[in-house]
């Protein structure tokens, strides 16, 4: 119920509703939406606790998977010393 | 394979420099992406350090063809390329198919699967971990490596929409394996 009244304050304000916010969510937090839509979503989440809980999460769960993926610093080295090489002419195949 | 995270370098538009310059300014910056690129697709330290090497071999070769746009583009493209190549040297007749329902786990998720560990980043890894490989890849490469969608897609031959489809089911199934107890216990501050 109360997710219909919120959904019908939405509309009449021009908000997107929370399912359309959801929908977008992912993009959003991905930086992959166009900016009116990234602006309209971001509206809603100033203005809707739930969704902006939701979106808290996700958020924290992508800086947290962000944060796992740090590459073996000496597998870089050695690559990068090879790319050096291989820029200079000295491993050719 | 273009994004807004790739854009062109203007500046080489009257690019005459020689081939090692021309390495060391499009390709060297990015052998850090490369090899974190090369280890979500072969999951092996060992075979990602190969599979890098032999790309920037084949980037060096054809460092003097390249018009200097969309340099990251350019060598994922390579490194693709070259992951294929050696994908079917290894196993000629053998080929699996990533988007085979049976490969991919339900989203619905039973009280026994709600990871409990209170530290919020262990049970985040612990959900991912758990995740069907072509879940996994699609969010290391978006989220790990920072790709776009369209050069996610690219990279794994799949079409934008599966991309966006298996990175928001597979957040929502590590998500939704998150007991009450950590969602409680995840960091306070936002991360920016």
């Amino acid at each position: 119920m109360m997710t219909l009244i919120s959904d019908v304050m939405n509309r009449l304000m021009g908000r997107l509703t929370c399912r359309e916010t959801l929908e977008l969510l992912q993009q959003h937090l991905d930086g992959e939406l166009p900016a009116d839509q990234t602006r309209r979503v971001a509206e809603h989440l100033d203005h809707c606790r739930l969704c902006n809980a939701e979106s808290d999460i996700y958020e924290q769960i992508k800086q947290a998977i962000m944060t796992s993926g740090v590459a073996d610093p000496d597998v870089v080295q050695r690559l990068e010393r090879f790319g050096e090489r291989v820029g200079n002419g000295e491993i050719v195949d | 394979m273009t994004s807004r995270r790739d854009r062109p370098d203007i500046s080489t538009a009257a690019d005459s420099s020689v081939g090692p310059e021309r390495f060391a300014r499009y390709v060297q910056p990015h052998i850090p992406l490369l090899f974190a690129t090369a280890h979500t697709l072969t999951r092996n330290p060992v075979d990602a350090e190969d599979l890098v090497q032999e790309t920037l071999l084949r980037a060096y070769r054809a460092i003097d063809r390249f018009d200097g746009a969309y340099p990251k583009a350019w060598l994922l493209t390579i490194l693709r390329n070259t992951n294929i190549n050696r994908a079917q040297k290894k196993r000629p007749y053998l080929f699996d198919d990533p988007d085979d329902p049976a490969a991919e786990v339900p989203d619905t998720v039973t009280p026994e699967d709600l990871i409990v560990d209170p530290v919020f980043d262990h049970a985040v890894q612990a959900a991912l971990d758990d995740l069907p490989p072509n879940f996994r890849s699609v969010i290391d490469l978006v989220d790990v490596n920072g790709l776009s969608y369209a050069e996610a897609a690219d990279l794994l031959d799949i079409p934008v929409g599966t991309v966006m489809s298996r990175l928001h089911r597979g957040r929502r199934r590590i998500r939704s394996r998150l007991s009450p107890e950590t969602l409680n216990n995840r960091p306070q501050e936002k991360p920016r």
